[in-house]
């Protein structure tokens, strides 16, 4: 009896011993979206949004401003300063830049706790706001709902529908160490009143605002990639059919790609085949595709406005010597040699490598209309 | 001595869960270092020597069925060098079990409950600690078992990592060609270190005929959640990110999201408790085998249970008092993977070779 006793108080003491990392919700700062902007004189403003669960509070969240150019440490010792909680981001969705401050600054040190903290969540999306925070701020949010769960739902929808290449905490800590690939975010900006997605924005290697890629761009980066995360529609507008109104979409369902990579005088050369799947899903003119003739024309086709597209941004690319496809990545895998000398001068060659896209387009079906 | 109590079931799970234990979780890391993705078939081939030590040890035990490596180092080598065997066996037991200890102490802190006193989760720790160890040898077995299918999810769970994997990471493979594979041996035979335990698990084996079977399997087992764990980090983390993460297998689980659950690695690593106090424990348990064996089994029996008290009292006082940083334990981790890989290899082979050689001699001389 007093064993048993004895042994029921010690399981009770063991149990306790977890309390002193409780944590109270009231306590916390819960920041679901955190956004940083550039103050006049160069100090960095943090904006987190919290959610509020009070139920006699009808507004359902607090933005708060605070201001800082050290790191993100000495912001949240700001914060716990402020409000009644430390700023907790075990919950965060979306991380957010302006424009303004990329442009100027590589956020990647700033963020360096977020990264070491092993309780924060890193599966947080990345995304770069055109303009100021503050209209994120004074957003009429009261219509929409949490801008901690709205946003993320932007975000998501913007890869879905192929308009913009999506990045997480983590993809863009991989993307700045790696000298494989650059950095790409997805950039938002507010018109009227709409959050709307804009395209990608393009980092270089010091993890700063190189150049945005509005969303058909984004859809032909995704096409190289070869990374569909659903279905790509992509729209042309003349072909070259003497027939009437002439434009053509088609979803694109899945890209296979293959990619051979020479070097030639100590320059590289790469060759990417796509081999397109897609179902015409519009078509403004009358075409006889029973004919086998006239289907392959079209086939024909399109491979050849996708192509010409592909080499515009590849252009666009290198001329500005930012490389979010990854070539590099094939680079390494098959000419290691040459990688392990030139990978440090990867994106100054980059603007000089000569890549060739030879897209096959297969049309599955054309819908329910002839 | 109470023989026969280990099934080979439990044999075998006893040496796998004793080889997977802190090292794993920073596996990737290690690798890369020295072999960049290559590591793969650095961990096959260091998986091939350990087997082959194994059979060495296997062999050698079989001479004498029902001895442990105690009776075989006093037999071959005379009382007093017989009993510095057993001392530094003891010592080795006892400090890698401690090291495992801390560690996983370090691991619930920084991961788990970081606001928590050291000394409370070493307080935690050492209750299954005296209740297995005080136990003997058919708990441990037992233990074994059941870590084995508590854990049994993990390697599986890692898979789910493997959405939007680079699998061009791993090319071209042997990047550097075969030399600093071999080159880098020493770096991948630790990673097997718990098989040189068998030494003392084989006199209790029920089914020694399957011994052998028993062992390679472990070291099998060992060598596919090795194989499953680095490759995912190489092909999921870039190489320089890896080296920027201090266990890239627990980073690993960070990416796995359901619509239920998020924060998945706090799961995981609660259980994983389990499979470290699966490596102290054996360790712990060869540490007091020894201690046994040098202050005389047969007069004072009680020997092994007041030695388990004095060494757990002994973990409870360095928590309260002198606890190690983790900083330290990572500058001492080399050093003890040195001490692990003497003992494992160089000392299982040498002890062999003069068992081999003494045997051999004595079949000459009686015929």
């Amino acid at each position: 009896m007093r064993k048993g006793f004895i042994l029921l108080l010690i399981s009770v003491f063991l149990v306790c011993v977890g309390c002193g990392d409780q944590l109270y919700l009231e306590n916390t700062e819960l920041a679901l979206l955190i956004g940083f902007d550039l103050a006049e004189n160069g100090d960095i403003v943090l904006y987190s949004f919290r959610p509020i669960f009070e139920k006699e509070i009808a507004k359902k969240y607090e933005v708060m401003r605070v201001r800082e150019s050290h790191s993100l440490r000495n912001i949240r010792k700001k914060v716990s300063t402020i409000t009644s909680g430390y700023l907790n981001v075990r919950k965060l969705q979306v991380v957010l830049f302006s424009k303004r401050l990329l442009k100027q600054r590589n956020m990647y040190p700033f963020l360096n706790e977020l990264f070491r903290d092993p309780k924060s969540e890193l599966n947080a999306k990345v995304a770069v706001f055109d303009g100021s925070l503050e209209e994120i701020a004074n957003f009429p949010w009261q219509s929409k709902g949490q801008p901690g769960v709205i946003l993320p739902r932007i975000l998501e929808q913007g890869l879905h529908n192929g308009t913009a290449l999506l990045s997480t905490l983590t993809l863009y800590r991989k993307q700045l160490v790696d000298p494989r690939i650059t950095p790409y975010i997805t950039e938002l900006y507010r018109y009227q009143d709409h959050i709307r997605v804009k395209g990608t924005a393009l980092l270089d290697q010091k993890g700063r605002y190189r150049l945005s890629l509005n969303p058909e761009e984004s859809s032909y980066v995704m096409l190289l990639k070869g990374d569909l995360k659903k279905s790509l529609s992509l729209t042309f507008d003349d072909l070259g059919f003497h027939l009437g109104s002439r434009s053509i979409g088609i979803e694109v369902f899945t890209v296979d790609r293959s990619i051979h990579t020479k070097i030639k005088n100590n320059q590289p050369v790469i060759s990417v085949e796509l081999n397109i799947d897609a179902d015409v899903t519009e078509r403004g003119f009358y075409l006889p595709i029973e004919k086998k003739k006239y289907a392959q024309e079209l086939e024909e086709r399109l491979a050849d406005a996708i192509r010409q597209r592909c080499n515009r941004i590849i252009q666009k690319l290198q001329q500005h010597q930012v490389d979010p496809v990854g070539w590099g990545y094939d680079l390494r895998a098959q000419q290691y040699s040459w990688w392990n000398e030139q990978q440090d001068q990867w994106l100054t060659i980059f603007p000089r490598a000569k890549i060739t896209i030879q897209p096959k387009v297969k049309v599955e079906d054309y819908g329910a209309s002839m | 001595m109470d023989q026969n109590r280990l099934s080979w079931v439990q044999f075998t799970l006893l040496i796998y869960k004793t080889q997977i234990g802190v090292r794993i979780l920073s596996a990737s890391r290690i690798l890369i270092n020295d072999v960049e993705t290559d590591g793969w078939i650095l961990l096959m081939i260091c998986c091939g020597i350990a087997i082959l030590t194994s059979v060495w040890i296997y062999h050698m035990m079989r001479l004498h069925p029902n001895e442990t490596l105690f009776d075989l180092s006093e037999r071959y080598l005379g009382k007093w060098l017989g009993k510095g065997v057993s001392l530094v066996w003891s010592v080795y037991g006892w400090i890698v079990s401690t090291y495992v200890l801390f560690m996983t102490i370090h691991l619930i802190n920084i991961w788990i409950l970081p606001h928590t006193r050291f000394y409370l989760l070493m307080l935690l720790l050492l209750v299954p600690i005296y209740m297995i160890a005080n136990r003997g040898i058919q708990m441990m077995g037992r233990f074994a078992e059941f870590v084995f299918l508590s854990a049994f999810f993990m390697p599986i769970l890692v898979l789910f990592a493997l959405q939007d994997a680079e699998w061009k990471n791993l090319l071209p493979v042997l990047k550097d060609g075969w030399e600093p594979i071999f080159r880098h041996l020493p770096i991948g035979l630790p990673f097997f270190a718990g098989f040189e335990l068998s030494f003392f698990w084989y006199p209790y084996i029920k089914e020694k005929e399957k011994a052998l079977r028993g062992v390679i399997l472990a070291n099998l087992l060992t060598l596919y959640i090795l194989l499953v764990v680095t490759i995912v980090s190489f092909v999921k983390f870039s190489p320089l990110e890896i080296k920027q993460l201090v266990w890239p297998t627990v980073s690993l689980l960070k990416f796995i999201q359901f619509p239920f659950l998020e924060r998945l690695e706090v799961i995981v690593l609660s259980v994983y408790i389990y499979v470290l106090l699966a490596t102290v424990i054996p360790y712990l348990f060869v540490a007091l085998l020894g201690i046994r064996r040098l202050f005389g089994m047969q007069k004072r029996p009680r020997t092994g249970k007041v030695a388990l008290i004095l060494i757990l009292t002994l973990w409870f006082l360095i928590a309260c008092f002198a606890f190690p940083t983790f900083v330290d334990l990572l500058h001492v981790t080399p050093l003890i993977e040195q001490v692990g890989f003497f003992i494992c290899y160089y000392f299982t082979i040498a002890f062999g070779i003069i068992v081999f050689l003494a045997y051999w001699w004595k079949k000459v001389r009686n015929s």
